[in-house]
């Protein structure tokens, strides 16, 4: 791969950069305040966020406010930005069973101890835009108040936190044991990971994986390029506590999936039991984790018969910033590396003539 | 947990300024210093601090050249967390302006497999970057055609040692020069440094 520095131009370059940040602000409307798309872009928040590997909603509000929308260059933003800050250490591991859940659902089961908690989700409705929303705001907006408010009054508290399905099965023998925790894991941040890698680090790329990415080899699976036909034991968004060395920093949102798939005989347990895949990402990100999930048990495969259950083939082909990265640096001038293919064509012709 | 904290914005302003002036060697810029200390790590100079505060941590090494760079790393090491290391063995390098050839040679020059292990050398110059002691030439990425310099008489001296260092490239260490009013001037090791006018005497 032959690549051209970039010379000259300079002033056209910084001509450039002044109408972007001019677009920034807009020309006909108000801008966009941060604590807006931190409200009411949420979802585009904690994409950037997941996608860039880092958790700092506000952060991500501005690098989405500064890519005019653009999920793939605000995560690029953030990930530019977290390699620019030290590191202070490494958190504890997070425990999901302390989760304050804002929803709660399982496929598997209706009847889930605990109940399903719906939350706030489009999955039920249709797919029209609401016109209705947005010809009279205001007026919308009471409504909507309202009927948060009514819905507070009648509504059950939800409890601090919930069983978990996968333990349940686990108890009954119907699920596979955990792997026992690594005593070191691999940090993909810090380390150059030669595939095929552990399942620690094999967590971690998908984690700060490109939704879209990931839900495409993801989605290739369950049409027949693999055989994980998934059901979701559990699917949970809610806000977990961190700590640093036991001492507590605070709350994040993530979501969290388990899909539990295909029977399998193991090697030391003769009864048959069904076999899991997990998903956990910054914030809420539902075809995320379901993604991750799903590519986490067709990475465990024995056999290697499609894309989707290739270490390689999935771990480094969805990570969103390198291949938009190696995507857009086509735009670069190449003009050296055209040239020498010119030059080529026209000697061949020469020759053939 | 989550707040965007002057010292936060102030971290990331130092961290451009480093971008901008190793991309730019001969070039001068300012810090943005705080106005107030914190009252730790009190014998390390502010801009060598924010510096450190930028670049260091727990993930990588530090040492010192020269009385008063073994005194500062030993403090950066036990406030900030950072490892201690022998100089020749060091990500990171706090170094009186003094140091000398010698001292220099030693630092991780990386190899040509693995060029980034090369240290960084913070190099903090008391009596001030600037100066009339003479002019100092630049040349190499960054530098259209040749830049020049005036510093003080402790840069030059300081510049005609490193100039006489001959690594192979990619291999060799970056270095930034820091005075007390917060300027900075960027020395990547692709640079080439040449003393234009010495000074008399």
């Amino acid at each position: 791969m032959g690549y051209v520095a970039v010379k000259g131009g300079e002033k056209a370059i910084l001509n450039s950069e002044e109408l972007l940040v001019a677009k920034t602000f807009g020309h006909e409307s108000e801008p966009i305040e941060v604590h807006q798309i931190l409200e009411q872009f949420a979802l585009a928040v904690d994409r950037v966020m997941g996608e860039g590997g880092l958790y700092w909603p506000k952060l991500a509000a501005y690098a989405l406010k500064q890519a005019l929308g653009d999920s793939f260059e605000a995560a690029f933003l953030v990930r530019a930005f977290r390699s620019s800050v030290p590191r202070r250490g490494y958190t504890d591991p997070i425990d999901t069973r302390k989760m304050r859940v804002h929803r709660r659902i399982s496929a598997a089961f209706k009847d889930v101890p605990g109940g399903q908690i719906l939350g706030a989700t489009p999955d039920y409705g249709l797919r029209f835009i609401r016109f209705d929303l947005f010809e009279n705001l205001h007026q919308a907006r009471i409504r909507a108040k309202k009927a948060l408010e009514n819905l507070a009054r009648a509504g059950i508290p939800i409890p601090d936190s919930f069983p978990k399905i996968v333990d349940i099965l686990r108890e009954q023998g119907l699920l596979v044991s955990p792997p026992s925790a690594p005593r070191i894991l691999t940090d993909i941040t810090m380390e150059t990971v030669s595939i095929p890698t552990s399942r620690s680090a094999r967590l971690q790329f998908l984690a700060r994986g490109e939704t879209g990415g990931l839900l495409a080899l993801a989605y290739s699976s369950m049409r027949g390029y693999g055989q994980i036909h998934p059901a979701i034991g559990e699917l949970r968004v809610g806000d977990v506590p961190v700590y640093l060395e036991g001492k507590p920093l605070g709350w994040i949102r993530v979501t969290e999936c388990e899909v539990i798939s295909r029977m399998e005989r193991g090697e030391d347990q003769d009864d048959p039991h069904f076999t899991m895949g997990y998903g956990l990402c910054f914030g809420q990100n539902e075809l995320k984790a379901i993604s991750m999930a799903v590519l986490d048990r067709t990475m465990q495969m024995d056999v290697c018969e499609s894309p989707a259950q290739d270490q390689e083939f999935v771990l480094l082909h969805t990570d969103g910033i390198e291949a938009m990265g190696f995507c857009l640096h086509y735009k670069l001038p190449h003009y050296v590396t055209f040239q020498a293919d010119l030059n080529q064509l026209r000697g061949v012709r020469r020759q053939k003539g | 947990m989550f707040t965007l904290t002057e010292e936060v914005l102030r971290v990331q302003r130092c961290y451009r300024t480093l971008l901008h002036v190793l991309s730019r060697p001969g070039t001068l810029a300012r810090l943005d210093l705080p106005i107030e200390r914190k009252n730790r790590l009190v014998s390390v100079p502010s801009p060598l601090l924010l510096a450190c505060e930028c670049l260091l941590d727990e993930k990588v090494t530090v040492s010192g050249l020269t009385g008063r760079g073994r005194l500062w790393a030993e403090e950066i090491s036990r406030g900030m967390r950072v490892k201690l290391a022998e100089p020749e063995e060091a990500d990171f390098v706090l170094s009186g302006v003094e140091a000398s050839t010698s001292e220099l040679l030693s630092l991780k020059r990386g190899s040509l497999l693995a060029p980034e292990e090369g240290a960084t050398l913070f190099v903090y110059v008391e009596e001030g970057i600037k100066g009339d002691a003479g002019l100092l030439g630049f040349a190499g990425p960054g530098v259209r055609g040749r830049l020049s310099l005036r510093v003080s008489a402790a840069v030059l001296d300081w510049a005609s040692r490193r100039g006489k260092l001959c690594f192979e490239y990619p291999m060799g260490f970056e270095a930034f020069l820091f005075d007390r009013e917060g300027n900075v001037l960027g020395i990547p090791r692709a640079c080439e440094i040449e003393v234009l006018k010495p000074r008399r005497g």
